[in-house]
């Protein structure tokens, strides 16, 4: 059976609408404080250095 | 706390059967790298159980190459070949990662061990440095391999469920990649805490994004969000 990308379009409710790129931005952040933390234990100014 | 590498060695051992199934019935380059890095991800934790019974600086120096240096970086490995289709740079960088990681087991073997004062009541992960030396470049290879792997990682899933969202097509795919990055961070930030001296969480954050990821694949991998042609 042939279906076409259009087929698999979604549509979300209003708050789903807000919650995904909030959630998005959320992941972000952490990925950002992740890499800050691993720059700060690099330049010696965390308790491990 | 000693039970979690446990349960987190049986997930990560089913996660690898499972992307490696996948792998052999669609082929792809990005799920045979994601079968590799996972089973770093699985040995790496098969590691932590066999040290929480037996020490042994073979299987501590193993639990640092696979565990601490390669896992999020052939993860990450395995994303930029699902991402990047054009040209030849994802293969370029795929050498360059072998041969780096090549390089790093035979840093980690030749590491020198310093002690062998274990105490397999702790975990791997407090304990390690006091174990055996590493080098400074043993030291930049795991920065740089862990940073790579992470932006990759994560940034990759994190973009791709950013596509779905703005087309507004494969839900699950869009909702299995915000968990795959959810579950990757997880170890990202356990292992970034643990560097920076902060906190020790490593076991629990590897168990935690083990399933995790083991969910996203799952979701986003389900009927629904096939591509039939």
């Amino acid at each position: 059976m042939s279906r076409s990308h259009s087929s698999f379009r979604f549509s979300t409710s209003k708050w789903i609408e807000k919650l995904i790129p909030l959630a998005l931005a959320l992941l972000v952040l952490i990925l950002l404080a992740a890499l800050v933390i691993t720059g700060l234990s690099l330049m010696g100014v965390t308790p491990s250095a | 706390m000693t039970y979690i590498p446990y349960l987190s060695t049986i997930i990560t051992f089913i996660f690898v059967v499972a992307v490696y199934t996948r792998y052999r019935q669609r082929g792809g380059v990005h799920l045979l790298l994601w079968t590799i890095g996972l089973l770093f991800f699985a040995v790496g934790t098969l590691t932590e159980v066999i040290l929480s019974l037996t020490y042994n600086s073979i299987v501590l120096k193993i639990w640092y190459l696979t565990g601490a240096m390669l896992t999020a970086a052939w993860l990450g490995m395995g994303t930029v070949h699902l991402l990047v289709r054009k040209g030849s740079a994802a293969k370029v960088i795929t050498w360059v990662l072998a041969a780096i990681s090549v390089l790093a087991f035979f840093l980690v073997m030749l590491a020198p061990v310093l002690s062998s004062n274990y105490d397999i009541a702790r975990p791997a992960s407090e304990q390690y440095k006091e174990i055996f030396a590493r080098s400074g470049l043993m030291i930049l290879f795991t920065i740089l391999l862990n940073i790579y792997g992470t932006i990759t990682l994560v940034g990759g899933a994190i973009y791709s469920a950013f596509l779905f969202w703005r087309k507004k097509v494969f839900a699950s795919r869009m909702f299995g990649n915000m968990i795959i990055a959810a579950g990757a961070l997880a170890p990202a930030m356990g292992g970034s805490l643990l560097k920076a001296g902060y906190a020790d969480m490593l076991y629990l954050s590897e168990f935690v994004g083990g399933i995790l990821m083991f969910i996203g694949f799952v979701v986003s991998t389900s009927v629904k969000s096939e591509i039939v042609e």
